[in-house]
């Protein structure tokens, strides 16, 4: 595949061209973007903004294959709901309108995914009167602000504990702090009911914080 | 689990990190908070995850709230590329 910018800088260029399997196309950059086929538009838009569409999805969910599927799916709804785009509005920010709805869902659905009710981590951590095992109480810290997010390492650690996470408990803590809604709101949305939800950020925030202290903390 | 209208003044370590944490979803009972209060006073253990499950409750609402799509990391998939042009072609 060639990519052509007329203009030294890619971002720069008002229009690019692209060949793509014998196809010629010239892309409109941005705003000027208002084309008559969608199927020539979305093949622009793919490789405009697929790049910046799988680094959110990928961000968002942690996961390669997700980013993936998720991406492809915003595509397919580009090209079905073409017809309702406004070639004035930005075809970048509709993309990703169309995504984020993609990225709900995904947690809507992953949150459902019925799983066994986990006690495990529980009695990892206490013993049968309740107590913290003794290898199990939280050490000191060392004191830490918000800035922390700023450092590189740090957010490579959060991401990995993270990921760490059974997919529904990381749903969970993703439908909690993405969306400014009160825990009550996400769950009558949902269809589950409080104790259910806030017991599984119990368990995947029980879960985090060991594996920040021994990954972060500890080290 | 204990149930919020039983729940007795005494509370082990599982519990109070139970209440920590429900705390950040919902209202506790005045029972529950002054449960929690009572043991979180007289136990270090507890005191230390009462901060550091803050600490984390922050790190998680900055972490996923003030993320844009131009902050995080870029990556290229090329690949993705021609599978998106393939799932096209097939569902359309």
């Amino acid at each position: 595949m060639l990519i052509f910018g007329l203009s030294s800088n890619l971002s720069e260029a008002r229009c690019f061209i692209y060949y793509n399997k014998s196809n010629l196309y010239l892309c409109p950059m941005q705003e000027s973007m208002n084309m008559e086929k969608p199927a020539e538009a979305t093949t622009c838009w793919v490789q405009l903004y697929s790049d910046s569409l799988y680094s959110w999805a990928l961000h968002k969910t942690s996961n390669k294959e997700t980013a993936e599927d998720l991406v492809q799916e915003t595509f397919l709804v580009a090209v079905k709901s073409f017809d309702s785009f406004k070639g004035d509005s930005n075809p970048k920010t509709w993309l990703f309108a169309i995504l984020n709805n993609k990225i709900n869902d995904y947690y809507r659905k992953n949150y459902r995914t019925p799983i066994v009710n986990d006690e495990a981590i529980f009695d990892r951590l206490f013993d049968n009167t309740g107590h913290w095992r003794p290898e199990q109480i939280p050490l000191q810290w060392a004191e830490q602000n918000e800035n922390i997010l700023h450092d590189n390492e740090f957010q490579h650690a959060l991401h990995n504990c993270l990921k760490k996470l059974p997919s529904n408990w990381f749903s969970a803590i993703q439908l909690k702090y993405i969306e400014e809604k009160k825990g009550s709101e996400i769950c009558q949305e949902l269809g589950i009911t409080d104790t259910n939800f806030w017991q599984i950020l119990h368990r995947a925030k029980l879960q985090l914080r060991k594996c920040l202290e021994i990954n972060w903390f500890k080290r | 689990m204990a149930q919020t209208s039983t729940i007795n003044l005494m509370i082990s370590c599982k519990q109070a990190t139970e209440l920590l944490d429900k705390k950040a979803v919902l209202k506790l009972s005045g029972r529950e908070n002054l449960a929690l209060k009572l043991h979180v006073a007289i136990c270090e253990a507890c005191k230390r995850y009462k901060k550091q499950t803050q600490f984390l409750e922050n790190i998680l609402k900055l972490n996923f709230k003030n993320s844009n799509p131009d902050q995080v990391p870029q990556h290229t998939n090329e690949e993705l590329k021609g599978k998106i042009f393939e799932y096209l072609k097939k569902n359309q």
